[in-house]
């Protein structure tokens, strides 16, 4: 499996520097759009996990799953920042300026902030079981909030996005998007994801494992 | 829409908890308790400091939740309520009422909100049962140490649960307060269950089934 | 429920007047280091907001925060249903911050020299503001009430579940501070708090007995 999963990333990795086309308009530099998109969306997607996990606490009282959430929330953080920061490298490198108030920028600011809320709630309760019940029901509701406005703000008269849109820039856009871009891009995703449930994996592993010794001791 | 216990002497009434356990994070406090109680019975608790004996009847009241085992009232009244909260009280030093609110304001809110009716002279009634009419519209947070021990077994008595527990009920309490714990855990066996939790010799010759929380030790 | 805590607060008026002391003081302080310099209505309409909500994190908490104080709690829980200890607290927090807003917008728009053209759509648009925020963070309150370092934490878990709202708010409320345009935006995004608000409520109100009871 993690053999797969290094083969498949150095292959991306690969085509991303070499075999697609320069994004129009972006240059070289824009290759780090195969590197920010799926972090962006691998961090988004952690929190859903991590909102699951909390969920299926809720339903079996079973610490497992909160472990499970709690993993998901420290490995869905790593992926948000790295994408914040990238976007930033982006941001200053196309448009001269690292902070836009660009609604998506803005956007993934307040899924970091909600990861912090996260963490900052979680380390402030001692029993482990309250701890859990607690998180799971903020997870939800930070979810509930953290969709509304992704999709929202960029709804709002008199924003308008530097990203560029459509999202995926092509180097002919009436053709539509350049087919090898997409197929970079959807492999980064899927590379990423992949990466992503790796880690989540042995995080909660780890987690399970602190939880057991704080019992035991 | 609620019943009291009194309308229905005879019905039948079992508190059984089985197989209870409970840990707080790593620290285990009991394990592998189990109880029946009967209509009449009343159940005295006794064990050393840090037993558990307070944890147990937060659990038979339905404000804790055991780790393991399980809890369960059964009456045969067709309308009964679910869950526990609305059939149980429970009076322990650790639960206070409002500090300012008056008493009279105290047990209005607590009779009302669960639903019991509070005719005026209704709070007038419960202070009666512990000895504090004449001090119906002070604010509780006034009161001594021992008086508050009384306005706790009051809102216990008043809602007219099911169960009655009582943690430590003559906590603070002088010979006068003593006398009416004795009759409140002698009313309540007449219309339900009780069960005491104590250290005190005396409050322990109140019941006739003991249980030695020092027996569950993990 | 509601009655209950109205008339603990009236008692004492403990939490209203350190939340308004807050609430005015960040308004003083506002203009005294904007000096009459003149803003555009979404400024104004933005800077109120922000004081509202310092205000509401500093002062909403405490609902729940008392009880778990004082000792109250496991008496509360005998005697409510979850579901009516979390509408009590909402209507009381709802309650609390009208008052406070009642106070400090006009107190902004006197001190700020902002002119307020449409004062009862301004009215309606705080009132709404008051129940979505506490619609939004009385669960939250809940969950603080028993954790170590309470009030920054509160403070913490609510910005993010509030962004979305206030950014609505300031929207909703800039054609009273008399933005051009459409009064049409103005109430689309009131709209917008609505269903936001809404959707918030009611996983709180399902969430509200897990954080609660124990």
């Amino acid at each position: 499996m993690r053999m797969v999963l290094g083969i498949w990333m150095a292959a991306v990795i690969g085509a991303a520097f070499f075999w697609s086309p320069p994004l129009r308009g972006l240059g070289e530099a824009g290759r780090i759009f195969y590197f920010h998109v799926p972090c962006a969306w691998v961090g988004t997607v952690a929190f859903l996990c991590a909102a699951y996990a909390g969920v299926r606490f809720l339903g079996s009282r079973d610490l497992g799953w909160d472990s499970s959430s709690a993993a998901a929330a420290q490995v869905g953080f790593l992926f948000t920042f790295l994408a914040t920061v990238s976007g930033a490298v982006w941001a200053q490198e196309a448009w001269g300026r690292w902070w836009n108030w660009d609604p998506r920028q803005t956007a993934i600011l307040m899924v970091l902030l909600i990861y912090g809320a996260y963490f900052a709630l979680r380390s402030s309760i001692e029993s482990a079981e309250r701890r859990a019940s607690i998180s799971a029901a903020y997870s939800i509701i930070a979810m509930a909030a953290a969709i509304f406005l992704v999709f929202v703000a960029p709804r709002l008269p008199g924003l308008d996005t530097l990203h560029p849109s459509p999202v995926l820039p092509g180097n002919d856009p009436e053709r539509g998007i350049e087919p090898r871009i997409l197929m970079v891009l959807l492999a980064a995703l899927a590379g990423f994801t992949g990466l992503f449930v790796w880690m989540w994996r042995i995080q909660t592993r780890v987690d399970r494992l602190l939880l057991r010794r704080e019992q035991n001791r | 829409m609620t019943d009291g216990g009194a309308a229905v002497t005879g019905a039948g009434l079992k508190l059984q908890a089985e197989d209870l356990g409970k840990r707080f994070g790593w620290r285990r406090v009991f394990r592998g308790l189990s109880l029946e109680a009967e209509r009449g019975s009343v159940l005295v608790v006794r064990g050393s400091n840090g037993s558990g004996k307070s944890t147990l009847l937060r659990i038979l009241a339905g404000l804790l939740r055991p780790t393991e085992g399980t809890v369960r009232l059964e009456t045969d009244v067709p309308e009964a309520p679910p869950g526990l909260r609305c059939r149980v009280a429970l009076a322990a030093p650790s639960i206070n009422p409002y500090a300012r609110l008056t008493l009279a304001e105290n047990i209005q809110f607590f009779l009302q909100a669960r639903g019991a009716s509070a005719e005026p002279g209704q709070a007038r009634r419960v202070a009666g049962l512990v000895g504090l009419e004449d001090r119906l519209h002070e604010p509780v947070g006034s009161f001594s140490s021992g008086m508050t021990q009384r306005v706790r077994l009051a809102l216990a008595a008043a809602a007219e649960p099911d169960v009655l527990l009582l943690d430590e009920p003559s906590h603070c309490l002088d010979e006068d307060g003593r006398r009416l714990v004795r009759e409140i855990v002698e009313r309540q066996a007449c219309r339900g269950i009780c069960v005491l939790a104590t250290n005190d010799e005396r409050e322990a010759e109140l019941g006739a089934r003991h249980i030695s929380m020092d027996d569950y030790r993990a | 429920m509601f009655r209950k805590d109205l008339r603990a607060e009236l008692r004492t008026r403990y939490a209203v007047s350190s939340i308004l002391l807050f609430a005015l003081a960040s308004v003083a302080l506002v203009s005294f280091a904007l000096r009459g310099e003149a803003l555009t209505p979404r400024q104004h309409a933005a800077l109120v907001w922000v004081v509202v909500f310092f205000a509401a994190a500093t002062g909403l908490a405490r609902a729940f925060v008392q009880e778990a104080d004082a000792g109250t709690e496991l008496l509360l829980r005998q005697a409510a249903p979850p579901e009516a200890v979390w509408l009590g607290k909402l209507a009381f927090n709802a309650a609390l911050l009208a008052a406070v807003e009642a106070v400090v917008f006009p107190v902004y728009s006197g001190l700020m020299y902002a002119a307020v053209e449409r004062p009862w759509e301004l009215g309606a648009v705080a009132a709404l503001g008051a129940v979505a925020i506490s619609g939004c963070t009385t669960i939250l309150g809940a969950m603080v009430a028993r954790a170590r370092s309470r009030a920054s934490v509160f403070a913490l878990t609510a910005l993010p579940i509030l962004l979305p709202a206030l950014l609505l708010l300031v929207q909703a409320s800039a054609p009273a501070f008399g933005a051009g345009g459409a009064a049409g935006g103005g109430r689309e995004a009131a709209m917008a708090v609505v269903s936001y608000t809404g959707i918030l409520m009611v996983l709180s109100w399902l969430l509200f007995p897990a954080v609660w009871e124990e």
